[in-house]
Formats: C-alpha cells, structure tokens, sequence
C-alpha cells in the first residue's frame, strides 16, 4: 500500500480527533468543554501514531484544536442550528399534518437533550474570543437562523397568526432558538429542573410550555387567515 | 508590612486565576487564549502572583480542588454582584418617559434585561462555560447547579407585589428554570452573533420572551 500523502494522514488525525471527541462527550455527565480533553498525545494514540507525527503537522495543541474546530464546522459534524433546522423536516415529513408547536417542541427537545455533539459545540462557546473561529460559527449560525426562521413563517401562518407589529419572525426564531440551547444546558445540569409538565391532560415539555409562550407573545390572530387551525391557548393577560 | 494571612493569600490567587479564565491575562499566557480558558493551571497562577507553585499547593490539594475553588469565587463574584446591581437598578428605575414604573411586571422586565445586559458583556458568564468541563466532579455540578439562587426571592416577591399567582401545572421553579434557560441560551446567540443576526436588539427581544414567560406561567391572583 502506498504511504499515505501528508493530506490523507490530516484527515485520518482529525477523523480520530472527532471521534475523541465526541466518545468524551458521551461519557460525561456534563461534557460542556470536552473539546479541551482531546489532547495531541490522545489522538495519536488513537490513530497509532507517536506525537511526533502529529507535531509534524501541527505546531501545537492549540493549532490542531483551530484544525479540528474548522474541520467539523466545514463537514457539518456539530448539531447546532443547521441540525435542528434537519430535524424540523424531518418531522414534517414523518406525518401528514404539519406538527403543531407542542409537538414540534417536544420533539426537537428529546432530540437535542442528550445529544453529545450538541453539547461539544456549546464547549466551544469558550473559543469565542478567538478571531478565527468566531466568523465561521457567526456565519453558520445566520444562515440556519434563516433556514428556521422560513419554516416558521410557515407554521405561523398555519396556525393563522401573524407577527405582531413591531416585532418579526426573525426575532421571534432567534428567541425560541436561544431558549432551546438555554433548555438543553439546564437539562445537562439537572434533568429534574426540566421534567415535563401536564398541560390540558397531555404531558408536555417544559420547554413547550415556553415556545406556546413565545407565539403568544411574538404572533397574534391574522384576521385575513381563511382557516385558523389552532390557537395556543391564551392565560390571562396582564 | 506584615506577611498576608493564608486567607488573604487565598483569595489573591483565586483572583489571579478568574482574571487568567475571564481573558485579562491571555497575553503573558505562554499556551494562549486556549489553554488558559480550557485550563487554568496552578503553575500559571503561581507564575503570575509570583510564588512558587509550592504555595499554591500549600493552600490546595490539586489543581482540581484550585479550579473548583476557582468557579466557586466566580459565581459568588457574579451572583453577589448581580445582587447589588438589582438593587441598584430598582432604585434607579424609570420608565421610557423617565417617570417611576407603576407596573410592577414592567419593573420586572426592565430589573430582568438589564440583568441580561450586564451578563451578555461579562467575560465570567462565558468562562462559566468552560467549567461545564469538570461536571463529572459532582461538587462542581452543585455548584453549576445551584446557578445564582439568590435571585429565587425576586420572583416570589414579584408574585406578592403583582398580585399574581403561579397558574397550574406551574410553579416558581418552572418559572425561574425557564427563565435561566432563556437568559443563558440568550447569552449564548450573543457571543455568536453579537446580535446582528436580528434587526431588533437581542435585548429588547429577551424582554419581550421574558414578559412573555411571566404571563404565561402566572395568573391574576382572584379577588377575595
């Protein structure tokens, strides 16, 4: 077999980097920076190399932590927004109906509550501050905002709601974004904190209850809607 | 000048390694930006207060129960400004017409954003993060845990001062896991994006989530 070009061997340190990686994530309780425990010397042996070989190609562990970060930001690796964007088709896809807010929510959480590269990417939350890295995540955060924030629009308009005035779809996708990463970070630290609630009989997500919340509060009836499906229900205003 | 005491001494290193994980000691750190935030090390501190690392471990058994310590002088830090900042800010609260807030769920939304405001630029919020490493260690998954308690009486004292109650299924604890949640994941979106991903302010987005967390988990309280 021929010896392996100095490209396909970067590939094969940062394939045995995610791996790493994302095993740490799994086995801690609260994997948050599980990025810091991929060390050169761990790669290495993963791979079955010295670490030389590594520091061959990389100047340091801080230079093969920039690699591995960018490689899994180019390949898609990381569930961030672009997966829950995926997951969203997903269901929509699984069944006839479009999912109403509930279950969409509910979904989206069991999925997301316990996924281990959901939680690596908040770990790299602490490598904001470094110049390289922050434009890749700014960007790829957009761009999925807007991907979410499409199938929004049409679940808004589903329920026959519209955006408030003063307020827009944007906003209100950012909102239940942040709310969704804030919920998975309180469930990493207790899951008892995010049990589920009973809610008209059914039992629901806490982090359902919020999203009802939010399009109670980002959306109001649209007059011109033809067919009102469903409307959250409406606790008393203050 | 007399020699510091152990306590004092303690808690000038706890500095020393708060200022090297909240970014204000990168530059004289020879591992950079990274390692210091993934990894704030005894030998640093000790580089950096200029002792030995002998005088460190005099105080601490390892760098585990160091960096534990440390998070601990990191949320106290917080959580005990926090409080002070709250009063401050009730005290000096007035509305968009600079008049006194004469609604009290106004108040709150107001004493909450700016709470917001203050954490979102704060470099503590994100070095919080980067302790989500030692979880495994279960005192340091109380101590995340625990979070800012101190701010829990604000909301039984909004409930009172509203005449709102928590409306079933709800109680405060759902409420303030809520609103942590939102506020943290807020937080998160605004080290990314710095908040330019929206055309309203991420703040003025996180009190209209964080008004409607109030209503919808509370209620009029009924009239006797």
């Amino acid at each position: 077999m021929a010896r392996r070009t100095r490209e396909e061997r970067r590939q094969d340190y940062l394939d045995a980097g995610v791996e790493l990686l994302t095993e740490q994530a799994a086995a801690r309780p609260d994997p948050g920076l599980a990025f810091a425990h991929v060390r050169v010397a761990d790669v290495a042996a993963r791979a079955g190399v010295t670490k030389g070989a590594l520091y061959h190609l990389w100047d340091s562990q801080e230079a093969y932590w920039h690699d591995l970060l960018e490689f899994m930001l180019d390949d898609g690796r990381l569930a961030g927004m672009p997966a829950v964007a995926d997951a969203t088709l997903e269901l929509a896809e699984a069944t006839d109906d479009l999912p109403t807010p509930v279950e969409w929510a509910d979904f989206i959480f069991d999925r997301f509550k316990d996924d281990p590269t959901f939680f690596a990417r908040i770990g790299m939350l602490s490598y904001l501050h470094d110049e390289t890295v922050n434009p890749d995540l700014d960007e790829e955060f957009r761009a999925s905002l807007a991907e979410f924030e499409s199938m929004v629009a049409t679940s808004v308009r589903e329920l026959g709601r519209r955006p408030r005035p003063g307020t827009d779809l944007r906003d209100f996708s950012a909102a239940v974004a942040a709310l969704m990463h804030g919920f998975c970070l309180e469930h990493r630290n207790d899951p008892g904190r995010t049990a589920d609630v009973v809610e008209h009989g059914r039992p629901q997500s806490l982090f359902a209850s919020c999203v009802t919340a939010f399009i109670d509060a980002f959306t109001e009836p649209d007059p011109d809607a033809d067919d009102v499906v469903t409307s959250p229900d409406r606790p008393g205003e203050l | 000048m007399a020699r510091p005491t152990a306590a004092e001494r303690r808690l000038d290193y706890l500095r020393i390694g708060a200022d090297l994980v909240t970014g204000f000691g990168y530059t004289n750190s020879p591992g950079g930006p990274l390692e210091a935030l993934a990894n704030v090390k005894v030998s640093d501190v000790a580089r950096h207060a200029r002792v030995t690392k002998g005088a460190l471990y005099h105080l601490w058994d390892s760098q585990d129960d160091y960096r534990r310590d440390l998070l601990q002088h990191l949320l106290d830090d917080v959580e005990r400004e926090g409080l002070e900042r709250a009063e401050q800010i009730i005290a000096d609260a007035v509305d968009d017409e600079g008049r006194p807030f004469t609604d009290v769920t106004d108040l709150a939304v107001h004493l909450s954003t700016q709470s917001y405001r203050d954490l979102r630029d704060d470099p503590r919020t994100l070095a919080q993060f980067s302790f989500y490493n030692y979880v495994h260690d279960p005192r340091v998954q109380r101590l995340l845990a625990g979070g800012s308690s101190g701010f829990d009486s604000y909301y039984d004292l909004y409930l009172v001062s509203s005449g709102r109650r928590m409306r079933d299924p709800y109680t405060v604890g759902h409420l303030i896991t809520s609103v942590n949640a939102y506020m943290m994941g807020s937080v998160i979106r605004h080290r990314i994006s710095r908040g330019s991903d929206t055309t309203a302010d991420d703040a003025e987005i996180y009190a209209q989530g964080f008004r409607a967390l109030l209503q919808h988990f509370t209620e009029p309280r009924p009239r006797d």
